[in-house]
């Protein structure tokens, strides 16, 4: 009995215990990523403003994260997952708003939401088909990424994360909000555009890094060379002092060596210098007083007598050539009358006269051989006795040559008058040696129907004829140059050659 | 005699482990009244234990139709406040508080920071601290607002939208009075 009793109490004790755990083993916790649905009790009754009666979803209870007693049979309990879910999405041939083609690959991260609204819309749709949610969504946003791109330069796409971020909550907000689904984060992982126009958009600074790195490197090899150059400077001067140093050590040492090697010989020929210096002296006073003595005891007579020969050379000179001139000048006159004597006296008496002139001329001839012979003896002896004779002829030459030059300027500054005036000098000489034939004629008879004035008209004739010869010979018509002169009136009064008239007349 | 009530009482302790293990059985059709599935094998396993723990005490000298009503009676008493006491539990919890879940006009009035700018047209991102948590938010306002200007939440536009206004200090900044 006592058996029967102790078994009922622990079987009682068992069931009370066994009914608590089972009533509180309807009661269930959800987890931190779940979501309950408790579905199964009443909504609350509620009138809208219309009048109409209605239920609302409170019976609906939405637990997260927290205890619900669930009822068995009329109550019923679903969960949902509210972890996030990893989303691909990828689209290709993506229009920007550029127009440019472009391949996107992105990942989204997406999650029921955590609101009770979000948590019923997802429950309405998701319920049994929770891993629906992952290519749902995946082509909803493929949707809405090509949408967005749309919007959106290409430029923007990568840099803008802020225009970018707006662009697809705007897409969100109307495309996943209203499933109950929130997009936590949108990534683009990868941006392919057509062509090569993502790789332009990074040549220029691409080409500018290259630009400054080729002229950092430039610049420090340009300071590296010129760095160089200046040590390389520096060392060619620095060896140049010292090889300057060095030379002017070696010339200094040199001089020093040499002046003492010359100092010994200096020395002796600094006192032979003073001896030959002494004895030049002596010689030089030497020849000076030879040089005086041969002064006084030759020169001065050798002077004496050549100047006493020079005046009687001179004197014999002038005196043999007088004589010559007028017994040249006898003979010419002589065989010009005997001459013109011949002629006049008729053709038979030519020929006689003709060989006497002959004779004459030979005569003269060797007259005047001889007279050359004797004045050559004369200069011989003239030579023979001084040579400073010569030198008194040269400056006398020399005079005559000056004088000469004056001349021929006058004559070059007065032209034709200067010629006009030598002439009408000649003149009387030649009209008295047209004359001379007939002084010699000792008795003259005039057979002519003019009388004697036919004496004179012969004489001008051949005052004519010679004027007429010199100008056929020298080419200039002197009468003439006598018409001109005197058609210029006194103009040879006022020849200044009249000055120097002392001078003799040139033949 | 008590062998009969011990197996009755084993019975409802069975029927209990059996739901317990392998869940609600029985389609019964109240689900926390009198006839719910605990009530049921409370009565009976009070029945059972109070019977017989009652048989085992009443003296051998009554005759054993008295015996077996004075201890199916005895269990009755027993059973009965058992069976009411879990239905009152089961009642109890039934309604029993939970945490709240958070729901749109949560939102109004939470205080939070731009994330991401808001331009003055379209959608930036704020991040509020809402019910001990951190969540990000798509958000609009009137004037652009630069990253990390403190905003205030005055409307829910959706379950992930809110339209805010920048709490920032400095009014030239980020509110333009015009």
């Amino acid at each position: 009995m006592d058996l029967t009793l102790l078994i009922a109490l622990g079987g009682l004790a068992v069931l009370v215990l066994v009914l608590v755990l089972f009533v509180l083993s309807r009661i269930k916790v959800a987890g931190p990523n779940q979501a309950f649905i408790v579905t199964g009790r009443q909504g609350r009754e509620v009138t809208s403003a219309a009048g109409i009666t209605s239920r609302d979803a409170s019976g609906q209870k939405v637990v997260m994260g927290a205890s619900v007693f669930v009822l068995p049979v009329v109550q019923k309990l679903h969960t949902l997952d509210l972890s996030s879910r990893r989303i691909p999405v990828g689209i290709r041939g993506a229009v920007s708003k550029q127009g440019v083609k472009c391949d996107l690959e992105g990942v989204a991260i997406v999650k029921v939401g955590g609101t009770e609204d979000s948590v019923r819309a997802a429950a309405q749709r998701f319920l049994n088909q929770q891993e629906g949610i992952d290519t749902f969504t995946s082509e909803v946003l493929a949707g809405a990424l090509r949408s967005i791109v749309g919007r959106l330069t290409i430029e923007e796409i990568i840099r803008d994360r802020a225009a970018f971020a707006s662009a697809v909550a705007e897409e969100a907000e109307s495309s996943l909000t209203g499933q109950g689904l929130v997009l936590d984060t949108f990534q683009l992982q990868d941006i392919q555009a057509e062509g090569s126009y993502l790789a332009d958009l990074g040549r220029p600074e691409a080409a500018r890094v290259l630009k400054e790195a080729s002229i950092a490197e430039a610049r420090a090899r340009q300071a590296a060379e010129q760095e160089q150059l200046l040590a390389d400077e520096a060392i060619a001067v620095a060896k140049r002092q010292l090889a300057l140093r060095q030379a002017e050590i070696t010339a200094e040492t040199d001089a020093a060596t040499a002046r003492a090697a010359a100092a010994g010989p200096l020395a002796q020929a600094a006192q032979d210098q003073a001896i030959l210096a002494e004895q030049e002296k002596v010689a030089v006073r030497t020849a000076s007083l030879t040089e005086r003595q041969l002064d006084t005891q030759v020169r001065r007579p050798a002077d004496a007598q050549r100047y006493k020969v020079e005046q009687e050379a001179e004197a014999r000179k002038n005196a043999a050539i007088l004589t010559a001139e007028a017994q040249r000048q006898a003979t010419i006159a002589g065989a010009q009358a005997a001459a013109e004597q011949a002629r006049l006296s008729g053709e038979g008496e030519r020929a006689r006269r003709s060989a006497l002139a002959e004779a004459e001329a030979v005569e003269g001839a060797k007259r005047g051989e001889a007279e050359k012979l004797r004045r050559q003896a004369v200069a011989d002896a003239v030579e023979r006795e001084g040579t400073a004779e010569a030198a008194a002829i040269l400056a006398r030459g020399q005079a005559e040559a000056e004088a000469l030059d004056a001349r021929s300027e006058a004559f070059a500054k007065y032209g034709e008058a200067a010629v006009l005036e030598m002439l009408v000098k000649v003149l009387p000489e030649v009209v008295q040696a047209a004359a001379a034939p007939l002084a010699g004629v000792d008795k003259m008879t005039v057979i002519s129907a003019d009388g004697a004035g036919a004496l004179g008209r012969s004489v001008a004739a051949n005052v004519a004829q010679g004027l007429q010869l010199s100008g056929d010979l020298t080419g200039v018509d002197v009468a003439a140059l006598l018409r001109r002169f005197a058609a210029d009136g006194g103009g040879a009064t006022r020849v200044p050659i009249t000055t120097d008239g002392d001078a003799p007349p040139r033949p | 005699m008590e062998v009969l009530f011990l197996v009755l009482g084993a019975f409802g302790v069975g029927v209990l482990l059996l739901a317990l293990v392998v869940g609600e059985v029985g389609d019964l059709g109240d689900a926390d009244g009198p006839f719910s599935v605990p009530a049921l094998a409370a009565l009976a396993g009070g029945v059972g234990f109070g019977g017989a723990a009652a048989a085992s005490v009443l003296p051998e000298e009554l005759p054993d139709a008295g015996r077996a009503a004075l201890a199916l009676a005895a269990g009755l008493v027993l059973a009965v406040p058992l069976a009411w006491a879990t239905v009152r539990l089961s009642r109890g919890l039934r309604d029993m508080p939970t945490a709240p879940t958070l729901t749109r006009s949560d939102l109004v009035g939470t205080q939070g920071v731009v994330v991401s700018a808001v331009p003055a047209p379209g959608y930036g991102e704020v991040r509020l601290v809402l019910a001990g948590q951190q969540l990000k938010f798509a958000a609009s306002s009137d004037t652009p607002l630069p990253a990390g200007t403190p905003v205030y939440v005055v409307e829910a536009l959706s379950d992930t939208a809110v339209h805010v206004v920048s709490t920032a200090p400095d009014p030239g900044g980020t509110i333009q009075w015009t």
